[in-house]
């Protein structure tokens, strides 16, 4: 046992394995399903795992994480089952965090999860509707450098947040419908 | 790079002038203590003797312990940012009142994003530029 981690009131990775088990949803069982709202909820579901698995794979390399990250990580797995539940609402938005500055590993996580899910619907729906993901994808990488000041990790905390969101609601958006296709020439 | 020289110079349409420092250190805030006030007893003769006392109390707590403060905070500090790839942009304006402007970028922006710092003052505004975080106004 890490005791440092220990004394830090650290959480051990493996806490959150009952709670994973009962997220089911893959990117496969995703693409399976057709436009409509249980293809919305499995990709509300799948996009709240995609963020908690990151999110502790990014954590330290002693197998635990910061009580903050735990926080995030639970809540995620669990708005994540309860997305599969008959006529469950799906969740408005990733689970937020609490105030104050991010850490290194934190930011690897979210950062690792907008990748994910940025290549999910890049295959899906294309480049062009990740425009906005992408801006604020680009502008976290402008600012990631090595040992990160608290500001700067405030502001790759500030632009991968606003890209989660974004890829997060534009998931959601178009697995309930049909994607728009640009008019032919 | 340096401390106490700037980058760049700009004046902005209203006639404000600004100087835009870059540097890779963050100075240590200078921070007073509190001076142990003495009281007075009422007896003039007590409180004369009890003047030296008040006024070394003033310099160490003013002066001397924020010094030592300093100077052991600084080469951290110094180390710290050459460590770094994290470069700090203050934009200062000192007249009619000491105005302080902050931003962080990383190396390989830095003259892009001072560019784009330096037109908006000239252009009298405050830009947040994609590869920097601004992180505000400090008025003294």
């Amino acid at each position: 046992m890490a005791i440092g981690s220990w004394l830090r009131g650290d959480v051990p990775v493996s806490r959150f394995a009952p709670a994973r088990e009962r997220c089911t949803v893959t990117s496969d069982v995703v693409e399976a399903l057709p436009r409509g709202p249980a293809r919305s909820a499995a990709w509300a579901s799948y996009a709240l795992v995609t963020y908690g698995d990151k999110l502790l794979a990014a954590g330290k390399d002693d197998g635990y994480v910061d009580g903050d990250t735990a926080r995030v990580a639970a809540s995620a797995y669990e708005l994540a089952a309860r997305c599969l539940e008959a006529d469950a609402p799906i969740p408005g938005g990733l689970p937020p965090w609490s105030a104050g500055t991010r850490s290194v590993h934190q930011l690897r996580g979210m950062r690792d999860a907008l990748d994910a899910l940025r290549t999910f619907l890049a295959v899906d729906l294309g480049p062009a509707p990740l425009a906005a993901a992408d801006a604020h994808r680009a502008k976290a990488g402008s600012l990631w450098i090595a040992r990160p000041t608290a500001e700067l990790r405030g502001g790759i905390a500030g632009a991968l947040v606003a890209g989660l969101d974004a890829v997060y609601a534009l998931g959601v958006a178009s697995s309930a419908r049909e994607p728009r296709r640009a008019p032919r020439a | 790079m340096g401390l106490f020289r700037p980058a760049r110079t700009v004046t902005g349409p209203s006639g404000d002038y600004w100087e835009i420092y870059l540097s890779k250190t963050a100075l240590p805030a200078w921070k007073e203590g509190r001076s142990g006030g003495v009281d007075l007893t009422g007896n003039p003769r007590i409180d004369l003797l009890m003047l030296p006392v008040a006024v070394l109390g003033v310099l160490w707590s003013q002066l001397v312990l924020p010094l030592l403060r300093f100077s052991v905070l600084l080469p951290v500090a110094v180390l710290r940012g050459r460590r770094s790839r994290a470069v700090r942009i203050e934009a200062v304006n000192n007249f009619p009142a000491r105005e302080v402007l902050l931003w962080t970028t990383t190396e390989g922006f830095v003259d892009g994003v001072l560019d784009e710092i330096v037109a908006g003052l000239a252009a009298g505004k405050v830009v947040q530029p994609v590869a920097a975080v601004y992180s505000g106004r400090e008025s003294a």
